[in-house]
């Protein structure tokens, strides 16, 4: 008698299977790797700015600090964008009638605000704290990377979850002396930077949380 | 005794399709997609000028006035980045002493945010402008000025009608209160022959006898009394005192709930009781030692004789009689003139007077007009004597006496001006509309009930456009730009800028009036003594009227908070409901729920019946507030339906100028639903979204208590055998470090509520709607349990148990939550971690306290209005829909402070944090801190005896949560009834 199925079924057979098996495996894998992704993350994704503000310019040639306009850093929860009062500081004096700048003018003459564009951003059941971080030796450079270098800011790191804690449960790595925290070339060689870090956090008893409510609440 | 109660089924015609339900699934998928196409990060929004002393992200702190009936409570508003966040008491006012509160003022801040407040000037059907009234306020507005305004006690405002009636003396003022009770003043003046304000002196009272009295729970001054009162119920060791409190009263009041000994009477058998104390005091009058008695011998003979009298006067006489001086006797403010002098008189044989009850000058101004209420206006109105008629805040046409027949009135003056905060009744009556503000809004002063003057700074401008009646008297006086900062300032010019401010800071300037010196009237005592003997007995049905608990006479607009908060007593939310007791309800063959009819003379109202243990028999109470037809509010709050209908029913329509409270020969009967031709049945029963329903312990160790006496002969009574402790859990992980707890002191909490909306308010917790609240799914993160205890029902007590997560250290929720969404923290705490949960609500179903709640529908609502938005606390999670959430013992609070202690290099110290609960507490009756520091206040209270953790003995949670058992002092010679 003829068999039922060809000899090549067989192989079909486990041909579909393992496509099968590759497409239930491989959606979540894919979703994991998709939310990691910089498409997900915008790590590196320039973001437009209703002024072009360029930080090289201002950090490198005109070498002010970034606690000069970021100055709730160190006092608020929030490092928060400067309000337009403070840019005209400056450019109420130079370059105040640059036409890039008329949006900074219309804000200030009408006291409408400037709707600058978040690149760095946490869910809103995230709760960071700024000031805690920059006062315990967290230098802006080490999150936010080299904006110094950055002609438009992009996100420099994923600001996942597992992100945060590799430092909560190992912050020796990243830790710095407290008057270097805005410096953006302060680095250590990794040897030193261990020693240092160990150091500092017995010196201040730092020990980062890694409980839930430390960020949600 | 107890009764079961079914839990309500949900019926069919509230519940979704299966159809309805597929065709939302579907849309949901399909707009679920949309969404998850953009991925936005959202804008910051800089200032443009960022003022000087806000720093963005941490929050400031205003002290500020809120008025209530006239009087002023100290406030501290939290404004967060410029919005007022929180309201909690002022702990330096004499008013608030230790920042406690009440659930209208933690709620009060919701009134400012609710989008129902009116906006925009009105002229006739118009849209006008300030500017446009302002023209009018200097013309035809001033001719023939009748002023219809609220009692006020404002420095500010007294000088401003003062100045009016200069300029304009044909001007009249009203001032109107329904909620006032002339018959008070009215006993005072015969007493003492001048208008006076009582104030008691709790602190200093040993044996408390009030007679229809809720003084924990009548403004103005509740939360002083409240605080004062649980001064003398503390106690933290055996060799402690505490002061005996008896209640006589018909419906069960918050003091009445925890009266050691508690008499059930009908309102109107009050005087004849008072007067039955005085002849037992009388008769035993060789004891009385104070200074007045000897004046008095002559006439309490005649009070003598009659029948012998009730066992519980018998007692309290002797038990008043030996703690004289240190005794208080209260007569209701419902109360006849009579019963009033007869209190008075009572005080002033005992030598109370001057210890216990003192007074002072009044401080509202003209108080007396006040007991004329809208009377006059209504004769002025209808002999055409009203040119302008300037409604400032109050409703009479929903809360004056129907027979006034103020609506038909009204259109009788030839102007009519109104300013308020919601558009109601009276506003709609008036051509002229100026919209209020509230009192975070504006600039303004008052007086608190001992005479402080307290000042009223805003925290924001005006949300919704509104003045301030400072502002609007001040455009009448022909001021041309009305300012109120201006107008406060001027006011009190005579205070140098230095003195000025500090005042703004503490938000009062000290001083209280000083105690008047006075002598009782013999004449009115003899005539309060014969007079009394003549009241009538009451027949048949009698109906009381009250106050509501939580919102009073309604005076605080629609609250979602206070309409959904159940009522301390009865747990009822979102209503009102005629309360009879358990064996009249029987008598009259009504249920729960039932729809019932209430009349008296040709007047009648209808609303559902709701049975109340502890309540004097053929008595009806109904709570005044409800049922403002101007106040629509939603009904559900969940996905599927829109209702808007007004929360309750008003009892006004039964009031009358004459009796006001308290109304014999009353009927009550079984509404049946009338058919009318081509319309639906009406209902003839609804179901009442009670909180509770089941006042009964089961015999389980929930709320465990003694008397004094057992607790000295035995002071570990709540750990009655020395059985192991299960341990069905494990062994607990160690905890080094700083540790967290909480003590709540079951003798000192009198179940006010105002933790449980300092807590909503704290947290961000939704208000569910009243369908939702019907099944039993409240969102609040602390509830008060109300168990019975005592046997009978003349001597029965209703104690109040807060409920919030007990932060068990083996927490039963923690091993079964499938996600890891609720955990252990270092410090104790059992987290939350909405982010993980995917609300299988095992974790709620584990626990023993059932403190876990659900979010079944979008209660915080992603659309909700701006404004409410606004209210949010930005340091909490809004949480969704589908996410269990409960007491995270204010984890944002603590999280906070250890960040601030980190910077400054410091370790936390025990006291700086304070959750929401704890400061909202009038009585201090909730201690929050470092169980690891053994000298911590919550460490010491930890220690006592008779601290216990709720059903620890039963299945060894361990929670962090302990309870102080509660305590009576009964007098002996009672005990045994009781």
């Amino acid at each position: 008698m003829r068999p039922l199925f060809p000899s090549w079924a067989n192989s079909a057979l486990w041909a579909v299977t393992l496509l099968l098996l590759a497409v239930v495996l491989g959606i979540p894998v894919a979703l994991m790797v998709l939310v990691r992704s910089p498409y997900v993350t915008m790590e590196t994704r320039e973001v437009l700015q209703p002024i072009q503000f360029d930080h090289r310019h201002h950090v490198l040639d005109d070498g002010i600090d970034c606690l000069y306009c970021h100055y709730l850093a160190d006092r608020s929860p929030w490092a928060g964008v400067p309000p337009t009062e403070l840019c005209m500081n400056c450019h109420g004096q130079i370059w105040n009638d640059a036409p890039i700048l008329e949006p900074l003018r219309e804000s200030f003459f009408t006291g409408r605000p400037i709707e600058w564009a978040r690149v760095n951003g946490v869910g809103d059941f995230v709760f960071f704290n700024h000031q805690i971080h920059v006062h315990r030796g967290v230098g802006c450079a080490t999150c936010h990377g080299r904006v110094d270098q950055m002609a438009a800011v992009s996100a420099a790191e994923s600001l996942h979850m597992s992100w945060c804690l590799d430092c909560h449960r190992r912050p020796e790595r990243f830790l710095r002396p407290l008057d270097q925290i805005t410096n953006m070339d302060w680095s250590l060689p990794p040897a030193e930077q261990l020693a240092f870090g160990r150091e500092m956090q017995a010196r201040l008893s730092i020990s980062p949380p890694t409980n839930c409510t430390a960020c949600h609440r | 005794m107890s009764e079961r109660h079914p839990l309500p089924i949900v019926q069919d015609d509230e519940a979704v399709s299966r159809r309805g339900f597929l065709e939302l699934l579907g849309a949901g998928v399909f707009l679920g997609g949309l969404a998850a196409c953009e991925s936005p990060r959202g804008e910051i929004v800089p200032y443009t000028r960022q003022p000087r002393e806000v720093v963005p992200g941490k929050p400031r702190i205003y002290a500020t006035s809120m008025i209530e009936r006239g009087y002023a409570t100290g406030i501290l508003a939290t404004s967060s980045s410029g919005r007022p966040t929180k309201v909690d008491g002022n702990p330096e006012h004499p008013a608030t002493p230790g920042g406690g509160s009440w659930p209208n003022q933690q709620a009060s801040i919701l009134d400012l945010y609710d989008p129902a407040r009116a906006s925009g000037f009105r002229k006739g059907g118009q849209a006008s402008s300030w500017r446009l009234f302002l023209q009018e306020a200097r013309g035809p507005l001033r001719e023939k000025l009748h002023v219809l305004m609220g009692p006020t006690s404002s420095p500010l405002l007294i000088a401003q009608l003062g100045r009016l009636r200069e300029q304009l003396p044909d001007a009249v003022f009203h001032f109107y209160d329904p909620l006032h009770s002339p018959s008070e003043q009215e006993g005072l003046r015969r007493s003492f022959g001048r208008p006076l304000l009582r104030r008691y002196h709790f602190e200093r009272a040993q044996v408390i006898a009030s007679f229809d009295s809720d003084f924990l729970a009548d403004p103005p001054f509740r939360v002083r009394y409240a605080h004062d009162f649980a001064e003398n119920r503390r106690v933290h060791s055996a060799e402690d005192g505490m002061s005996r409190l008896y209640v006589a009263e018909g419906e069960l009041g918050l003091a009445g709930a925890l009266a050691d000994h508690r008499l059930r009477c009908r309102p109107s058998e009050i005087t004849a009781l008072l007067r039955s104390l005085l002849a037992e005091i009388g008769r035993r009058q060789a004891r009385l030692s104070g200074p007045g008695a000897g004046k008095w011998r002559r006439l309490l003979p005649d009070a003598a004789g009659g029948q012998a009298p009730h066992p519980w006067i018998r007692a309290l006489a002797n038990d008043l009689l030996s703690k004289q001086g240190r005794g208080l006797v209260l007569a209701g403010e419902r109360q006849p003139a009579e019963a009033q002098i007869l209190a008075d008189l009572l005080n002033e044989l005992l030598g109370n007077l001057g210890e216990t009850v003192t007074f002072t000058e009044p401080i509202l101004f003209e108080a007396e007009r006040l007991d004329q209420g809208v009377g006059p206006l209504a004769a002025a109105l209808e002999r055409g004597e009203v040119g302008t008629l300037l409604v400032l805040g109050v409703d009479p046409l929903y809360d004056a006496p129907a027979e006034l027949r103020l609506s038909t009135l009204l259109p009788l003056a030839k102007r009519r001006v109104y300013s308020g905060l919601w558009e109601n009744q009276t506003s709609k009556a008036c051509e002229w509309f100026v919209p209020g503000v509230h009192y975070l809004e504006q600039w303004g002063d008052g007086r608190a009930y001992d005479g402080t003057v307290s000042l009223i700074q805003p925290l924001i401008r005006p949300l919704y456009g509104g003045r301030s009646p400072a502002e609007i008297l001040s455009a009448l006086l022909g001021d041309e730009n009305p300012d109120g900062s201006r107008l406060l300032r001027t006011s009190y010019a005579q205070l140098p800028r230095q003195a000025w401010e500090q005042a703004l800071q503490r938000g009062f300037i000290p001083g209280a009036l000083p105690e008047a010196q006075l002598e009782l009237s013999v004449d009115a005592g003899r005539a309060a003594l014969s007079a009394a003997g003549s009241t009538e007995a009451s027949e048949g049905i009698e109906i009381s009227i009250r106050p509501d608990l939580k919102i009073g006479g309604g005076e605080q607009g629609p609250n979602d908070w206070l309409l959904e908060l159940p009522d301390p007593i009865t747990r009822l939310s979102w209503g009102n409901a005629a309360q009879v007791s358990p064996a009249t309800a029987k008598e009259l063959g009504l249920a729960e729920g039932q729809l019932v009819e209430v009349s008296w003379q040709d007047r009648s109202i209808r609303l559902p019946l709701l049975p109340v243990q502890g309540m004097a028999d053929r008595l009806i109470s109904l709570r005044l507030g409800w049922g403002n037809p101007s106040h629509l509010r939603d009904w559900e709050r969940g996905l599927f339906s829109k209702d808007h209908k007004a929360a309750g029913v008003s009892v006004y329509p039964l009031r009358s100028s004459e009796r006001p409270w308290i109304l014999s020969g009353g009927s009550i009967r079984a509404s049946l639903g009338e058919e009318t031709p081509l319309l639906p049945p009406q209902p003839t029963r609804t179901t009442l979204a009670i909180a509770q329903t089941n006042l009964d312990m089961h015999e389980r160790p929930i709320l465990l208590g003694a008397t004094l006496e057992a607790y000295r002969a035995k002071p570990d009574f709540v750990f009655p055998n020395d059985e192991e402790v299960p341990d069905l859990y494990g062994s607990p992980w160690s905890y080094t470090g700083q540790q967290w707890g909480m003590s709540v002191d079951l003798n000192t909490c009198i179940g006010c509520n105002a933790c449980v909306v300092a807590c909503q308010a704290e947290n961000n917790t939704p208000t569910v709607g009243r369908i939702d609240a019907t099944k039993g799914r409240l969102m609040h993160w602390i509830r008060i349990d109300r168990y019975r205890l005592g046997e009978s029902d003349d001597d029965m007590r209703l104690l109040p148990q807060p409920m919030m997560c007990q932060h068990c250290e083996k927490a039963p929720c923690e091993y079964v939550c499938p996600v890891n969404a609720t955990v252990h923290s270092p410090d104790g705490l059992n987290e939350m971690v909405y982010n993980r949960c995917i609300g299988t609500r095992f974790c709620s179903n584990n626990c023993p306290y059932k403190v876990r709640r659900f979010n079944y529908f979008r209660y915080n609502a992603e659309d909700m209005p701006e404004t409410l938005k606004m209210l949010k606390n930005p340091d909490v999670s809004v949480r969704g829909r589908g996410v269990i959430e409960k007491c995270t013992y204010c984890v944002q609070r603590i999280r906070g402070a250890q960040i601030e202690a980190r910077i400054q290099q410091r370790e936390l110290r025990d006291g700086e944090v304070r959750t929401a609960c704890q400061v909202a507490c009038p009585t201090n009756a909730i201690v929050f801190g470092l169980i690891s520091d053994p000298e911590s206040p919550v460490s010491k209270l930890h220690a006592l005896s008779r601290s216990y953790g709720v059903l620890q003995a039963e299945l060894g949670t361990e929670p962090r949560t302990r309870y102080l058992a509660y305590l009576r002092n009964p007098n002996p010679e009672l005990d045994g009834d009781g």
